[in-house]
């Protein structure tokens, strides 16, 4: 099939396609295995952050009951209010001299769910010999 | 007495040879008179030959074959398309008739010419009628009531083998539709074709019956009888005038010089571009899109679109791809940034308890990445001074005397 020989739409359509192939296809093949780079980056860095904090398997999606489930298997009062649609209110109770175990939970809260902490915010509160812990996970 | 014999001359064109013979027309049947063979660069010689038989003898019809491989046999006449009545119920159509500039009057299809071959032998049996024609197979299969269901297939490039395996997919076709087989075949061959034969006899699991006569025989008889080409030539169904072109034709040698000069296909040719523009099929009106003629040129502008869908499936794809990515770059940001970020606050909170040891006692406080705020009970006021602006060089320490000897102590500071 000779160019010379085919009618003007089909050289049209060819011109076209070339147009198309370096200023849309390429363009996005290049940036599909740019953002693929950066992916596998950050993949690796939290990687590093879940071996580092011995977490097995990665994040999961915040539902109120797992979340609720996993708490309450660490601490023995727990409340969690929904706040908004996307955040949730979570008072923890704990012996002021155990303070290390809701430390550790805050601390991988991130990589064993997908949220965070609203504002980077942690209020404390006086109960006798317990101390609650209050803060807003947000879901990202 | 030359002047008042009927004579049919017979042409046609296999590969790039035209194919001219005449024969005399008696009431006992026809005197076939010599072949000639024309290359196809010979062609107004061609012509002129015709011309000169039609001279010669004055009451004469001009025959030929409609070889074209897009010609089906219906139940229902459609009044768009060129057709022939085959069969109490049947008509075979075609696009268009295609004879080029060359004289003819009376244009007849293979289906007509094995229908009217074999319509004697059809009975309540279903029969498969084969015509090879120009390395075609019409086929058609056939009762006595009516054709069924028609078939063209070109054979040209193919083996023996390939051909009886077409023919044996086709009756394989047939049944799907019908779940009958046909209970023989009947094959009309135009020429000597014993290999093929033989292989679609040991290919095929059906009798089949064989009928050898040349092209120009087959049409000389076609045109010999009134009644029977006139019920079987290919009509152009545009107008409806021309609807009886060999009515006035006569086995008694009647026809007349006028009816056959203006009566004749080459006229019907003339009318037939605005006819055509009416009966214009959506495939040509694509053709007619792309603005031209030429049919191959159609069809490149077709395949131009499938490298352009090759670079815009690729195009979406990627993007597609690129977009989930984009997500999930997003959340695994969100998800480090967060990491990080309690990691951070958790050093903090657990910097701010240290400070306080066993001088302070804290009542309420708010720990956070851009700000500390503090409240509680001191029972050593400078030590914890001195440990938490250690912290927070620019925090506020104040202390408030409470009633029962204590006191309070408060820290605000920016991060």
């Amino acid at each position: 099939m000779s160019l010379k020989a085919t009618s003007l739409i089909t050289k049209f359509i060819l011109l076209l396609s070339v147009v198309a192939l370096f200023i849309w296809t390429i363009p996005n093949i290049v940036n599909y295995y740019t953002n693929l780079k950066s992916y596998r980056v950050k993949e690796k860095k939290l990687d590093y952050m879940y071996d580092k904090n011995h977490i097995i398997s990665k994040a999961e999606e915040f539902t109120l009951d797992s979340f609720k489930k996993s708490a309450n298997a660490i601490f023995s009062d727990v409340s969690i209010k929904q706040k908004k649609e996307q955040e949730y209110e979570v008072s923890i109770e704990v012996v002021k001299d155990k303070l290390d175990s809701i430390y550790t939970f805050i601390k991988t809260i991130s990589l064993n769910y997908l949220v965070t902490i609203k504002d980077n915010e942690l209020k404390f509160e006086d109960k006798k010999q317990f101390i609650e812990v209050t803060f807003i996970v947000e879901k990202l | 007495m030359h002047n008042r014999q009927y004579v049919t001359i017979t042409h046609y064109k296999e590969r790039e040879f035209y194919y001219l013979s005449h024969a005399i027309q008696t009431d006992n049947g026809f005197i076939p008179k010599e072949i000639e063979q024309f290359h196809e660069s010979e062609k107004d010689k061609f012509i002129e030959h015709i011309r000169t038989l039609q001279s010669e003898y004055p009451h004469t019809q001009i025959v030929s074959l409609s070889l074209s491989t897009n010609q089906k046999v219906t139940q229902k006449e459609d009044k768009n398309r060129v057709s022939a009545k085959i069969f109490n119920s049947n008509f075979v159509e075609q696009d268009k008739i295609d004879i080029g500039n060359i004289p003819t009057t009376l244009y007849f299809s293979p289906f007509a010419i094995l229908y009217e071959e074999y319509k004697d032998k059809l009975d309540n049996k279903l029969t498969l009628l084969i015509g090879y024609f120009d390395r075609k197979l019409y086929m058609m299969f056939a009762t006595e009531e009516k054709i069924h269901q028609s078939w063209v297939i070109g054979t040209r490039g193919l083996t023996e083998k390939q051909i009886a395996f077409r023919v044996y997919k086709s009756i394989k076709a047939y049944y799907k539709m019908s779940y009958k087989f046909a209970d023989h075949i009947e094959m009309l061959l135009s020429d000597d074709s014993p290999k093929l034969l033989k292989v679609l006899r040991e290919e095929l699991p059906l009798t089949i019956l064989t009928t050898q006569n040349s092209i120009h025989n087959l049409l000389h008889h076609m045109a010999g009888d009134q009644k029977r080409a006139s019920s079987s030539y290919i009509r152009s169904s545009i107008s409806a005038e021309y609807a009886s072109i060999v009515n006035n034709l006569d086995n008694n040698l009647a026809v007349s010089v006028n009816s056959n000069s203006n009566h004749n296909l080459e006229n019907l040719r003339l009318s037939e571009p605005d006819a055509i523009r009416k009966d214009i099929s959506f495939f040509d009106k694509l053709k007619l899109f792309f603005g031209t003629k030429n049919a191959s040129k159609p069809r490149h502008t077709l395949l131009s679109f499938i490298p352009l869908l090759f670079v815009l499936g690729a195009g979406g794809y990627y993007q597609l791809e690129s977009d989930k990515l984009l997500n999930n770059i997003e959340v695994a940001q969100s998800q480090l940034s967060s990491q990080i970020d309690n990691e951070l606050l958790i050093k903090k909170s657990k910097d701010i308890f240290l400070a306080m040891g066993k001088n302070a006692e804290l009542k309420n406080g708010l720990v956070s990445n851009s700000k500390i705020k503090l409240k509680g009970i001191v029972w050593g006021i400078e030590p914890l001074r001195e440990s938490l602006t250690t912290l927070y060089p620019k925090g506020k320490f104040s202390i408030t005397a409470l009633e029962n000897f204590r006191t309070e102590f408060s820290f605000i500071s920016k991060v």
